[in-house]
């Protein structure tokens, strides 16, 4: 079995009276391709937030590679852990966001060497030679000194990609990437992200597209109500649902 | 005609040393209220209260006094405890002050502008708050910085005239003196006008060359 | 990296050049001219440093002003011809000019003279700025409370009229149309015999500035001004064809004073003492005839 790189243990997340998650366990391995679909509000992206502790947890804990994410239980309390650590442990995530969330002032390329340069000091022409590679292998590499605002929702998202790999992350953690794109722009994404998953990357991926899930998930996982409700590989998930609340959703969403 | 052409001669290079003065007490007072505005917003969102605490009492004390009364203080309620500032350098404290009060709010709604999924980006590729602030959200900020900047600038070389209550003699004092003492008031205050404007004017041209350097990068 | 560090070195470059204009001040016990202050000697004579530490301690502000052989007196030189700035724009002159230096020579020092507006005035003064205030400043039981004054000369109140107008006396200001200059004795006067004494202007305007008033006469927008009496004198010196000095207001001159703080006992005697000496020797009505001319007051 290959190493478990995040482990989360318990995880419940308030926010103020509402309880988002209830209580969620879960592993994730090296390689895994882990697909999380449900309906709005079961906080799948809460719980993919959690991981890289852009939301902090209200009980529970993240483990990255054996050690706490954020935060960790002194004598009862919780007690934060120096961000230091933190800013480290999420240099080894990647993250992709649902707006891109790329930066405007800065060209495609400079978005994707920022990192490298700024937190890990790797000489410019080094960073600049990573960041045309990656902007190759996303399929963009004529794009690469253009601005943001310049670029198609598509292109703007594949270089959101690109800049998150540019770190060379342990897993990359995607939240809803194709949900603000045009239809047709949806595929080029996917297709990128398919890829990844081919050449190994371990990956956590929020999704509605459920032909993504089908055709790329090592293992889907159904979220309702704040809990896992029901997981398994995508086949047996699609084909053979047992809960029913996930043969309910999946009625609404698949026609 | 001729009356004027010679008040204006004979009040020309007073009021050019008067601008002069004014013009120092604006910049020396921008760029101290700018560091301090800078700072003041920063610890204002920091969420850390041993820095939102003073941070917020400073702004609220300066924004909510009358300027003349922070000049007045300085120059001569301080002395009163021991603290004896000269009137140039008292004049750029209250400005600095003063105007720090108002620039840390212009820059923290600047800041707070800006998506929060810019920061959230950032600290998700590995880069620390400071690291983040610096390189992303920062200059993000720059642009929507502008008009309001300008404004506070342009208030500020005006706010000036009021330093002659702490023994500075700027544009705005000269030129009333020059007015009691020839009765030639419109003659005088043409030429005063003038000189602010091109002060203020120069401030808004700057500002909309910088916008359009801005605008290619959005 | 590159940019940031270029920031950095500009920061620098501004506060080492802030910090060089600013160095070079020398402390000493009253104000030092700084940048575009309006500190003005008559006579390029310094302010010598306060000796600290081992030496003896002024016992009073008179003794430190002796020390020191500068006499700082505060003004406000927006007020012809009591205090005003030469054809230059900038050295005081006028009446309470001449005075302090005639004073300051009494006590065997110099004056200096420190331009502030009205408004910050007695602050400056409290505040320890100069030693004395020398600017028209009517004695007051306000101002009585918060300073001491030495009395050298009382103001009356003139009338000044445009021309086709005539204003002899408080009666004569029924129905007409009067300017005064803001929070003046002449102010409060008008407002006075409105209320007291049923004399209605047909309007009474106040202006921050004495010119302002004047310049409503020219304009034709106001039939008279009531002012303090050399001023009144000035302008219709300056613009004969605009106003003449018609007459004078029936109440008690104003007292006018030298302000001093509270207190400084020494200082206010010596001061007296000079007046008076300046008086007997007819000094102060030579002053008068030169900065008054005709409409000289008491």
């Amino acid at each position: 079995m290959a190493e478990p790189i995040i482990v989360i243990e318990g995880l419940k997340k308030s926010f103020g009276k509402l309880e988002v998650l209830k209580g969620i366990d879960l592993t994730i391995r090296k390689g895994e391709v882990v697909v999380v679909i449900g309906p709005s509000g079961s906080g799948k992206s809460t719980l993919l937030r959690c991981i890289n502790f852009l939301e902090q947890p209200t009980a529970g804990r993240v483990l990255f590679h054996g050690e706490e994410v954020g935060q960790r239980l002194v004598g009862g309390r919780l007690v934060p852990l120096p961000e230091k650590v933190l800013d480290q442990q999420r240099a080894r995530m990647g993250m992709v966001f649902q707006r891109f969330n790329l930066f405007p002032h800065m060209t495609a390329l400079e978005n994707v060497i920022e990192a490298p340069v700024q937190v890990r000091r790797m000489p410019r022409a080094e960073a600049e030679e990573l960041g045309l590679r990656l902007h190759r292998r996303v399929g963009l590499a004529d794009k690469a000194s253009q601005y943001p605002n310049f670029l198609s929702g598509g292109q703007q998202q594949r270089v959101a990609i690109a800049r998150a790999l540019a770190m060379e992350p342990d897993v990359m953690l995607f939240d809803e990437p194709t949900s603000a794109l045009d239809p047709e722009l949806v595929g080029e994404v996917l297709q990128v992200m398919q890829d990844l998953a081919n050449d190994g990357m371990t990956m956590v991926v929020v999704t509605h597209e459920m032909g993504f899930a089908r055709e790329v998930g090592d293992r889907v996982l159904f979220m309702d109500g704040g809990l896992i409700v029901e997981e398994g590989p995508p086949e047996q998930i699609f084909s053979e649902p047992r809960h029913p609340r996930t043969r309910e959703f999946l009625s609404k969403v698949l026609h | 005609m001729d009356r004027f052409v010679e008040h204006t001669i004979n009040i020309l290079p007073v009021l050019l040393e008067g601008l002069g003065v004014t013009l120092k007490l604006t910049v020396i007072s921008a760029f101290f209220g700018t560091l301090l505005g800078l700072l003041a917003a920063l610890a204002r969102i920091s969420r850390k209260p041993f820095l939102t605490g003073p941070a917020s009492v400073y702004v609220n004390l300066f924004r909510g006094t009358p300027l003349l009364l922070q000049l007045l203080f300085i120059y001569n309620a301080l002395p009163q405890v021991g603290i004896k500032i000269p009137a140039f350098e008292s004049a750029v404290l209250g400005y600095s002050l003063n105007s720090g009060a108002y620039i840390a709010e212009i820059i923290r709604a600047a800041i707070q502008s800006i998506d929060r999924g810019q920061m959230e980006a950032a600290r998700s590729l590995g880069m620390s708050y400071g690291l983040a602030m610096r390189r992303v959200i920062l200059p993000q900020t720059y642009r929507r910085l502008l008009p309001p900047m300008v404004n506070e600038m342009s208030a500020l070389t005006k706010d000036t005239s009021l330093a002659s209550v702490i023994s500075i003699l700027e544009l705005m004092k000269y030129s009333s003196q020059f007015v009691s003492r020839t009765n030639l008031a419109w003659q005088t205050y043409v030429w005063t006008a003038a000189f602010y404007l091109v002060v203020t004017m120069s401030l808004s041209a700057l500002a909309s060359r910088l916008e359009k350097k801005l605008e290619a990068r959005g | 990296m590159r940019k940031s560090s270029a920031f950095l070195l500009v920061i620098l470059l501004l506060t080492a050049t802030l910090l060089a204009a600013c160095g070079g001040k020398q402390p000493s016990g009253g104000d030092q001219p700084s940048n575009g202050t309006a500190t003005q000697q008559p006579s390029g004579s310094g302010s010598q440093e306060q000796s600290g530490g081992g030496a003896q301690e002024p016992a009073n502000s008179l003794e430190r002003i002796k020390a020191e052989g500068v006499l700082r007196v505060g003004i406000d030189a927006s007020y012809p011809p009591m205090e005003f700035v030469d054809e230059d724009g900038k050295t005081p002159i006028g009446f309470d000019i001449d005075m302090a230096n005639a004073i300051a020579e009494k006590l065997g020092v110099k004056a200096e003279f420190t331009i502030i507006d009205w408004a910050g005035i007695q602050a400056g003064l409290l505040g320890g700025h100069y030693d004395a205030i020398m600017s028209s400043m009517t004695i007051t039981e306000e101002r009585q409370k918060e300073m001491d004054f030495v009395q050298y000369l009382t103001m009356g109140i003139a009338y000044a009229s445009r021309p086709g107008v005539e204003v002899k006396s408080d009666a004569d200001l029924a129905g007409k149309v009067v300017v005064v200059q803001e929070e003046t004795t002449a102010q409060y006067y008008i407002e006075d015999l409105m209320a007291e004494k049923g004399i209605q202007p047909k309007e009474l305007r106040s202006f921050p500035y004495a010119t302002d008033a004047f310049r409503e006469l020219a304009n034709e927008r106001a039939d008279v001004v009531a002012i303090d009496a050399p001023v009144a004198g000035y302008y219709a010196k300056l613009d004969p064809d605009l106003y003449r000095v018609t007459g004078m207001a029936e109440m008690e001159p104003d007292p006018i004073g030298i302000a001093l703080r509270k207190g400084e006992t020494e200082l206010r005697d010596a001061i007296q003492k000079a007046v008076d000496e300046l008086r007997a020797e007819g000094v102060l009505q030579e002053l008068q005839v030169k900065w008054f001319g005709d409409a000289a007051g008491q």
